[in-house]
């Protein structure tokens, strides 16, 4: 799964925000995409596309806290930084609530807002690759035969082939071939790799 | 005799029958030889027979008779022993010697019954009408007053029958509104529907109500005009509410004015957060921009412009708000006299008072030298003050809350004005704190109240505070310099 480049998406309804955010952003060679409205970003929005989303709190219309929501309820896994004014602290707090990656109160310094870009795109590209890396792995499991989730199962539970072959009563040897086939199917070099497949799988957070 | 419907009885001085008719028959379920000699106290029940015999005695001995002549309601005694209501009149026959005398007697049960029943309807009618809230009237075709329920009477500020015969256009306020009930009064008449309208009206103590009136027109059984039904609605109490929410409404504009000037400027400084965000980042862009190895001009350039542009923009929304402040200074301050501004407020004071159920008593020391203010906003004080003071008296007993309202000279130039409650005092933990913002004892307080007065107060070079009061309760009090203090 390969996003492409990271882009920085700004959305602010004042367009002297918005003009100078792209010139800085083009500055340290970031792409951005500059929407005047939450509406306008909503219909050009691909959830497949990496990097952050940059969102004036208070706008006319839809404001960045309702697109905030909207994205939740869309299952979107942008990195949000907000934009605040004089005064918009408690609206921070509830973005913050809601997941927002960070917030930062109008005039900000450029440093502050590069490095929190920053951090935003590392942090949705780790988030990204996982999210390939749980799928690729769930297609693995779901390629096993159902003798072989069994297998699996033990094996993860770290028992031996013995063990496994008296648990579902049948020889060590037939379970030596299950075991080949799964280590095969699951794509996996060594014991401990398939166990770290199996925990990522269980530590997906539901909804993120 | 015969043919008569009545029974016609004949009887001598001893009581004995003599002659019937033959409605007498009919009527008491006798033969006539049955009756013919027989006693006549037979046509009566048996407690009445011992005083028939008295009455007589007395007649024949003194020649006076209560019923000879006239006539009276008896009760009747038929052959079988049941009873029926009679009327009896009863004469001496002429010249006859020893005296004899003839007696009509009708049944009269179908009268006394309908009688009973129109009665009961009567009372029932009544208890409706007495039920009602409404006052409840039929006038006739000439607008008098002919009957009304004593409740409807009551809210008129007078008994039923002192409005019985009044016209009642005499109820409206005044001309124009009589002229108007009285072209509602024909249109009902002609429309044959009911019509309500609402008038200022007049009580029987000629004190003004607010009525809404419903009419529908009675008509004679010819068709002629017989009238009008009338029901009235007491809306005083609203109206006097109305007008009371109106003032608080009033009071509000007066606390939002002060509060729009403090969101304006909030406003202003979000706005000017714009353009310098901008100008910040296009600053230091422009600064990468030429730091680069192979610098990029052009977008220097427009960062460089546009920075100009951000600036311009920040300068025209300073430009604004400097608007703003002037155009308030505009109603800038004034030699104000204490007095004159607290008598403009009286009607919204005692207003106030009639909300909170308290007394306000308003004492000023007569030619208090003028002090320089806005007046708008010393009102606003008042107001805040006494309101605060009226809310501190909630838990008293309506009777007992007593505010007053004071202006006196005070120390070095200034004048003061006081309020006192007799209030149960202010917490010690709260004391601190008091003319902070959001501080608040009250339940439905924004706590802004002392707060901003003690805003206007001190941009008037005066001061705010309080103290117990010597009976109890406490005073606030404003001191403001006076003009010849100056």
């Amino acid at each position: 799964m390969n996003a492409g480049t990271p882009i920085v998406m700004v959305v602010d309804d004042d367009s002297g925000v918005r003009n100078a955010m792209r010139s800085l952003l083009k500055s340290v060679g970031l792409q951005s995409a500059l929407y005047a409205s939450a509406k306008e970003f909503l219909e050009g929005y691909k959830p497949s596309q990496s990097g952050c989303l940059i969102l004036d709190i208070r706008m006319p219309g839809m404001s960045g806290l309702e697109l905030q929501q909207e994205l939740n309820l869309r299952g979107a896994v942008v990195p949000v930084i907000f934009m605040t004014g004089h005064g918009d602290i408690p609206m921070a707090v509830e973005a913050m609530q809601h997941g927002a990656f960070d917030f930062l109160q109008k005039p900000f310094r450029d440093q502050d807002l590069l490095d929190r870009i920053q951090r935003a795109v590392t942090k949705d590209g780790e988030r990204r690759l996982a999210l390939g890396e749980r799928t690729r792995i769930r297609a693995h499991v779901e390629s096993l035969t159902a003798r072989e989730h069994e297998v699996l199962d033990l094996m993860t539970q770290g028992k031996q082939n013995k063990q496994i072959a008296n648990d579902l009563g049948v020889s060590p040897r037939t379970i030596e071939i299950h075991r080949a086939r799964v280590m095969e199917k699951m794509n996996a070099q060594s014991i401990a790799e398939l166990v770290r497949m199996m925990l990522d799988l269980k530590h997906e957070a539901p909804g993120h | 005799m015969a043919a008569a419907v009545d029974a016609v009885v004949v009887m001598d001085h001893r009581g004995k029958i003599q002659a019937v008719n033959d409605s007498t028959c009919r009527i008491f379920g006798y033969a006539q030889e049955e009756l013919i000699g027989g006693d006549v106290g037979q046509l009566m029940p048996e407690g009445d027979r011992a005083s028939h015999d008295d009455f007589l005695n007395t007649y024949l001995r003194t020649g006076r008779g209560a019923i000879i002549g006239t006539g009276r309601r008896v009760v009747a005694r038929r052959r079988d022993g049941s009873l029926f209501p009679a009327a009896l009149s009863v004469g001496r026959v002429p010249l006859a010697d020893p005296p004899r005398f003839v007696g009509l007697m009708r049944d009269i049960t179908a009268e006394v019954e309908a009688t009973q029943a129109l009665k009961l309807e009567r009372d029932r009618s009544t208890a409706y009408l007495e039920l009602n809230e409404s006052i409840l009237m039929s006038i006739d075709a000439e607008r008098r007053i002919c009957e009304v329920n004593e409740r409807g009477a009551a809210i008129l500020g007078a008994r039923s029958h002192q409005l019985i015969g009044r016209d009642w256009l005499s109820l409206l306020h005044d001309e124009p509104e009589r002229v108007r009930a009285s072209m509602m009064l024909s249109a009902v008449l002609a429309s044959g529907r009911v019509r309500d309208r609402e008038f200022d009206a007049l009580d029987a103590q000629s004190k003004r109500r607010r009525i809404r009136w419903r009419c529908i027109a009675r008509r004679e059984a010819d068709g002629s005009p017989a009238g009008w039904l009338c029901s009235g609605e007491d809306l005083t109490e609203r109206a006097r509410r109305e007008a009371l929410s109106h003032i608080a409404q009033q009071r509000l504009a007066h606390v939002a004015r002060l509060a729009t000037m403090g969101e304006m400027a909030a406003g202003v400084a979000h706005e000017l957060n714009q353009p310098l965000t901008a100008i910040t980042a296009y600053a230091r862009a422009s600064e990468r921009y030429l730091s680069m190895t192979q610098p990029d001009l052009d977008e220097a350039r427009i960062a460089a412009r546009e920075i100009a542009a951000e600036a311009l923009r920040a300068g025209k929304i300073i430009a604004r708000l400097r608007q703003l402040v002037r155009s308030d200074s505009e109603n800038d301050r004034a030699p104000v006299d204490l007095n004159l501004l607290v008598t403009d407020l009286q009607s919204i004071l005692a207003a106030d008072a009639r909300l909170y159920e308290a007394r306000l008593q308003i004492a000023l020391t007569p030619r208090l030298p003028r002090v320089r203010a806005q007046g708008v906003q010393l009102q606003q004080v008042v107001l805040n003050l006494v309101r605060n003071a009226f809310e501190a008296l909630l838990d008293h007993p309506p009777g007992e809350r007593a505010v007053e309202l004071m202006t006196v000279h005070a120390m070095d130039g200034h004048v003061e004005l006081r309020v006192t409650d007799n209030g149960p005092g202010i917490a010690p933990e709260i004391e601190n704190r008091l003319f902070h913002p959001f501080a608040t004892t009250k339940q439905a307080g924004t706590g802004l109240g002392l707060s901003v007065s003690h805003t206007i107060v001190k941009a008037h070079g005066g001061n705010i505070g309080h103290r117990a009061a010597p009976r109890g309760g406490t005073t606030f009090y404003v001191q403001l310099p006076t003009i010849e203090g100056e």
